[in-house]
């Protein structure tokens, strides 16, 4: 299971895992892009195509006009 | 990160010796991501800083991002100056929503906070204003007012200031090359505590529009961003020169304007 908390929406939600899956794909499934969110994972910054590992901790940071 | 943020500083020499640069900081990312990056500069480079907030009087919002300028300013060693539309105009934002039901809040909330960024960083002797814009927020708002016909504005989105009147601080935008999702990044990084959530009134549907839009060249084609302000920087020279109107000053206020009386007094009245 893929832990993800969404900054924005101040949610939290879980992933299920499978093999193959790369961050840009969990973004595109929560209607975000590498463009338009931040993510960290296990605490560090990570590119969209990183691979991701079961129980891994994602945290999406929009990335929105305002200030 | 501050490297690029130093060349576009000197390219168009925004900042010059001894200046006392007026930074409109808002507590937003963009905006304390400029005061962090300009806070190192001014430590090697012979120019000072006062932070400028505007507190529009956003419950939940500004009053949450207001307390992280604070922090931050007291952290950096930063002196900070917070003013409030409460104070000057008689009204928060909040008020002024509940007053015109018609009129957006944005119509009333960047004319106020505009001018008051102005009028400030005047009195406070501040010989330039800087404020946060990003790539992302300049190539929107090229792209917009180019779609919507609106020349004028059009012609006023460049890369260096052309002081129309002496009471108008000139505006510089050191950001203005960095994508937006850099300054996210830089944050982090740097363990800034920013606010990252939008305002509650946020609603410009049509610049949501063009943000995605954006979003989704840039990502088939990468550095589109980036080349749409180039071009516009090339041709930047041209509009200024035929697009600006002459600046009078406000029978009401005295503040500059175009009109008989200023933009932020026409509201006033309205209200």
């Amino acid at each position: 299971m893929i832990k993800v908390r969404l900054l924005r929406e101040n949610k939290e939600k879980f992933i299920e895992y499978s093999r193959g899956l790369k961050i840009e794909d969990i973004l595109e499934s929560l209607g975000y892009s590498s463009e338009t969110a931040v993510v960290k994972r296990n605490g560090k910054i990570s590119i969209e195509d990183e691979y991701i590992e079961d129980n891994d901790e994602l945290l999406i940071i929009p990335v929105i006009s305002g200030g | 990160m501050v490297e690029r943020v130093k060349k576009v500083i000197r390219k168009y020499s925004l900042i010059e010796k001894n200046d006392l640069i007026g930074v409109g900081v808002s507590g937003g990312k963009d905006s304390l991501v400029l005061l962090h990056i300009l806070k190192k500069l001014s430590e090697k480079y012979p120019f000072d800083l006062i932070a400028i907030t505007i507190d529009e009087g956003i419950k939940g919002y500004r009053d949450k991002s207001i307390r992280l300028v604070q922090k931050n300013c007291k952290l950096w060693g930063i002196e900070s100056k917070i003013y409030s539309f409460k104070e000057e105009f008689g009204y928060t934002l909040d008020e002024i929503v509940k007053r015109d039901r018609e009129l957006s809040p944005c119509s009333y909330c960047g004319v106020f906070r505009r001018y008051l960024l102005n009028k400030k960083a005047r009195e406070l002797g501040c010989d330039k204003l800087a404020v946060g814009h990003n790539l992302d927020d300049e190539v929107q708002t090229i792209l917009m007012n180019f779609l919507r016909g609106d020349l004028s504005r059009f012609g006023r989105t460049g890369s260096y200031y052309i002081r129309l009147n002496e009471k108008f601080v000139p505006r510089i935008k050191p950001l203005r090359e960095i994508p937006e999702k850099e300054d996210v990044i830089y944050a982090l990084v740097n363990n800034i505590d920013v606010e990252f959530s939008e305002c509650p009134y946020a609603g410009e549907a049509y610049r949501n529009n063009i943000r995605e839009f954006l979003n989704k060249m840039e990502m088939e084609q990468p550095t589109t961003k980036y080349s749409l302000l180039r071009s516009y920087d090339k041709i930047y020279p041209l509009l200024a020169k035929n697009l600006t109107k002459e600046v009078r000053y406000c029978r009401n206020c005295g503040e500059p304007t175009i009109g008989e009386i200023c933009k932020t007094c026409e509201l006033l009245e309205n209200l």
